[in-house]
């Protein structure tokens, strides 16, 4: 029998892997309803409230399953990391009460407005745009308390400390100043990349939409405008999350040293370290690898000498995995390399005009490659929570407890019964999610505007 | 011993009022609509997508007071909030496995016109409503009855050990509740027709609701004493009940005499209110009973937070309530209008 422990850990890493399928695309989305809905509301133009319903449909089927399987999540935490919560409660929970507080209701509440409208179509205008911007900002000020909570588990820093903002008492984890707690060190670096990130996946969500109906000839005007807005902010913010990326890469060299070695592949204390390009390696030596000599050093210190710290620096029972760091985060960045290129790509055939000139023999081949961006962005974020979550093993609250203590004592069989039945669950749910999108998806935006061909 | 913990035990008990009388009544319509006809015999209305609507713009937001609850108990009660949710982790389970397919039938019902899908959703609607209000009857039946906990407040019991008579009588208690008030609310949203079949049943709900909510108390009072202890201590408290059962009594004659509806939910609700608010009082200071000794029991003072910490909840509580009331109420005023007959055509 796996170790309850294992078990709690793969079924965390299941449930939220899924759960972070959709917030992304919810809060990208979001966003962008209410940027369409503006428009509206300014130029009263019904071509953009036709597109905003669009989208709105699409956004409605995602949060369908973003919100019940965020609801596991918040009864997650009690039901197999007992312990951590009776030790944690107080200082963790605090922020996620604050996420219930500040942001669930209000975009539940909105959300409710914004659906029943999107079928009764019976609210006005300034009343759905007003929605619309609520539910948008509900989306963000979630993901920034629950990242808050995230960040306090990766960067607590010491109980007791000044600044540090809490202190353990007896065996409970205490509050003494909630901004500290709030505002750790790897706060902002992390809430920037990762709701950069989201917008990104909404980002290349928009641009793989527009991609389909371009192979399947149908919404030219639709379309065109869509993966304009959707190309120009892809690769603004995919080159912007380059700069992120580097932020917070930094954050963990000097607070979670640990993990950044493994992250980096990085077994032995280095001067003048090497930036692993592509390596293979396991968790305990490297087999062959290709770098960049002085990158590391130079990139994380900001002199091409600087010692990097390696994991022979920690005795191995503090050791995270490295397969489960490194591959994870070299896979992140390659696909966010990816994405800057095709994104490049599609704004420079989108300026040339070459999208739309059917004899163009590449266009297929582009469009083909604009779909497939959706689910990499989304794989990308999937990776990055990967890289950070067991880059920070094996401390559940990184140098504070240990994972491994902090489990429930809730019998094998039961965590494993319900992991199963969440797989099971999960897998109905995704494909659901498939086959609506898909039906969304052949209706089509209801625009008024003549579909003229281009060509 | 702060006056802050006996502050966030009353904000417990006010928020789980709020939760049972909101998220009750979009549970409770889960029960109707098995009586609900999936087409109308004039063939233009459909019962049950009627019911859906009806809730439709409701019941996310309903839902997030169960998240605050379970919030206040991780943040303010942490203790309770661990030992609770390890122990009761197949029940839990059941009511997380009902919430994800009742709100995915909620949302997707209407997607797909095959007949097939629609009795598969169907079924998770109903079978995703009512197992929470049982599954949580269950739960509640079991802490005042108490269950194994030792010193170091780790439940050492077995799960089966919650599917005992009188958890289970808890448990049906909830389910009438709900049904009851869930009737109530389709009076006042639904359209004619469907509100005097809603009429018929609140009827049904009420008539279950005193016969099972009389069984309970006795039991209550014969087999678990300790929760008279409060009332015995200090006798004035007993008003709480007494309002709660004038109230239970007005919302029966209400029902009975086909009053007017809206007054008649509000009826509900308060008498939902001074239910759950005469229960809290009869197990203060206590959130979880041990069945292994008095002791052990979880109490709003040994499994609290600490002074800063509930004082930092209690600002951020003072701060939000208020916002999410103001435009929750809002959002009921602007949605909550009676449905029309062309409103279900609709969409
Ligand atoms: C579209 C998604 C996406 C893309 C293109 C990237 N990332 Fe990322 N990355 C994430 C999505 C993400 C994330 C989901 O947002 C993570 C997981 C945890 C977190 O804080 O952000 C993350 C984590 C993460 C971490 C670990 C932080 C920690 O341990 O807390 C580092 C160091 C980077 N990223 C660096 C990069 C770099 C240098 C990128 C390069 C170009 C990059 N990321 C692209
Ligand atoms: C352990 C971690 C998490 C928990 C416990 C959690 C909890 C929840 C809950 C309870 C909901 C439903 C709220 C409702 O009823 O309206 C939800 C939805 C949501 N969550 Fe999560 N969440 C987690 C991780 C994240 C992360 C990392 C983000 C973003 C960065 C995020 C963003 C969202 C958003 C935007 C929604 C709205 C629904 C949707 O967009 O699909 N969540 N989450
Ligand atoms: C959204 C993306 C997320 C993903 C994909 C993710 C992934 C993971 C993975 C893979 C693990 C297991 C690591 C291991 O044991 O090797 C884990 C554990 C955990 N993560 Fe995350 N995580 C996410 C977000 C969050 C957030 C937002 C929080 C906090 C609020 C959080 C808190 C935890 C906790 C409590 C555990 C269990 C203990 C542990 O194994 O470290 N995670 N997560």
């Amino acid at each position: 029998m796996v170790s309850p422990t294992v078990l709690a850990q793969l079924q965390f890493y299941i449930t939220i892997g899924f759960h972070f399928i959709f917030p992304p695309l919810s809060i990208g989305l979001s966003w962008y309803i209410a940027y369409l809905l503006t428009r509206y509301i300014r130029s009263k133009d019904q071509y953009y409230k036709d597109q905003a319903w669009f989208w709105i449909k699409l956004f409605a089927t995602t949060v369908a399953i973003g919100i019940p399987t965020g609801v596991l999540m918040e009864f997650q935490f009690g039901m197999n990391w007992s312990e951590f919560s009776r030790f944690a409660g107080e200082v963790f929970a605090t922020l996620i009460l604050l996420e219930v507080f500040f942001a669930f209701f209000l975009e539940s509440v909105f959300l409710g407005v914004i659906l029943s409208g999107m079928r009764t179509k019976k609210i006005s205008d300034r009343v759905l745009w007003f929605s619309s911007m609520m539910v948008a900002l509900g989306t963000t000020l979630s993901s920034f308390w629950i990242l808050a909570a995230n960040s306090w588990m990766q960067t607590p820093g010491e109980p007791g400390a000044p600044g540090s903002g809490w202190d353990i008492v007896g065996d409970k984890a205490v509050l003494t100043n909630f901004w500290d707690v709030v505002f750790t060190p790897s706060m902002f670096a992390r809430f920037f990349h990762t709701v950069n990130a989201c917008l990104i996946a909404s980002s290349f969500f928009i641009i793989a939409i527009s991609c389909l109906y371009l192979l399947k000839d149908r919404h030219h005007k639709f379309t065109y405008d869509t993966l304009k807005v959707g190309l120009v902010v892809g690769i603004f913010l995919s080159i912007l999350q380059g700069f992120f990326g580097h932020w917070q890469s930094t954050i963990v060299a000097t607070y979670q040293p640990a993990k950044f070695a493994a992250q980096e592949g990085l077994f032995e204390t280095t001067s003048g370290a090497p930036l692993v390009i592509f390596a293979i390696i396991d968790d305990s030596k490297v087999i062959f690898e290709i770098g960049i000599p002085y990158l590391l050093s130079l990139l994380t210190w900001g002199d091409p000498n600087a010692t990097v710290t390696g994991l022979d620096a920690f005795s191995l029972e503090d050791r995270p995995s490295v397969l489960l760091s490194f591959y994870p985060f070299h896979l992140m960045v390659m696909i966010g390399m990816f994405l800057v290129g095709v994104a490049a790509l599609g704004v420079y055939l989108l300026w040339k005009k070459r999208l739309s000139d059917q004899s163009f023999i590449l266009r297929k081949w582009f469009l083909r490659l604009g779909v497939l961006t959706a689910p990499l962005a989304l794989i990308a974020i999937n990776l990055g929570w990967i890289t950070a979550e067991s880059g920070r093993q094996p401390w559940i609250i990184q140098g504070i407890r240990r994972t491994a203590d902090m489990a429930s004592a809730a019998p094998g069989e039961e965590v494993l019964f319900s992991l199963l039945t969440y797989i099971l669950t999960y897998i109905v749910l995704f494909i659901a999610w498939i086959l609506v999108m898909g039906r969304i998806f052949k209706k089509g935006p209801s625009t008024n505007i003549e579909e003229e061909v281009l060509g | 011993m702060t006056a802050l913990q006996e502050i966030w035990f009353l904000f417990l008990a006010v928020i789980v009022i709020v939760y049972v009388i909101l998220d009750g009544f979009d549970l409770g319509v889960g029960f109707w609509f098995i009586f609900a006809k999936d087409k109308h015999e004039d063939m233009t209305l459909n019962e049950r997508k009627e019911i859906i609507q009806s809730i439709a713009p409701f019941w996310d937001g309903n839902e997030v007071w169960l998240l605050a609850a379970g919030g206040i108990l991780f943040a303010a009660f942490s203790d309770v909030y661990a030992t609770v949710f390890s122990a009761f982790y197949i029940p839990l389970l059941l009511v997380v496995f009902c919430l994800i397919i009742r709100a995915v039938s909620i949302e997707f019902r209407e997607e797909f016109p095959s007949p097939l899908w629609h009795r598969v959703s169907d079924f998770a609607f109903i079978f995703g409503s009512l197992g929470p209000a049982i599954a949580f009857g269950v739960l509640i039946g079991n802490l005042v009855q108490g269950i194994a906990i030792d010193a170091n407040k780790q439940f050492t019991g077995s799960f089966v050990d919650f599917f005992n008579p009188y958890a289970i009588i808890i448990g049906l208690l909830a389910l009438s509740m709900i049904i009851t008030h869930g009737a109530v609310y389709l009076r006042v949203r639904a359209t004619e027709k469907l509100a005097a079949k809603a009429t018929q049943w609140a009827k049904l709900g009420i008539v279950s609701f005193l016969v099972i909510s009389s069984c309970s108390l006795v039991i209550s009072l014969l087999f678990h004493p300790h929760v008279q202890n409060n009332y015995i201590d200090l006798p004035i408290l007993l008003i709480i009940p007494i309002i709660g059962f004038v109230f239970i009594g007005l919302t029966t004659y209400y029902i009975w005499n086909e009053k007017d509806a809206k007054l008649t939910f509000v009826l509900s609700a308060l008498s939902i209110a001074f239910s759950i608010l005469g229960a809290g009082v009869a197990i203060y200071p206590n959130l979880v009973f041990s069945s292994i000794d008095e002791a052990y029991n979880l109490t709003i003072h040994n499994a609290s937070a600490t002074d800063t910490g509930l004082l930092v909840m209690l600002i951020v509580a003072i701060i939000a309530l208020p916002l999410i009331l103001v435009y929750t109420l809002w959002v009921y005023k602007m949605m909550g209008t009676k449905l029309e007959d062309e409103d279900i055509v609709g969409y």
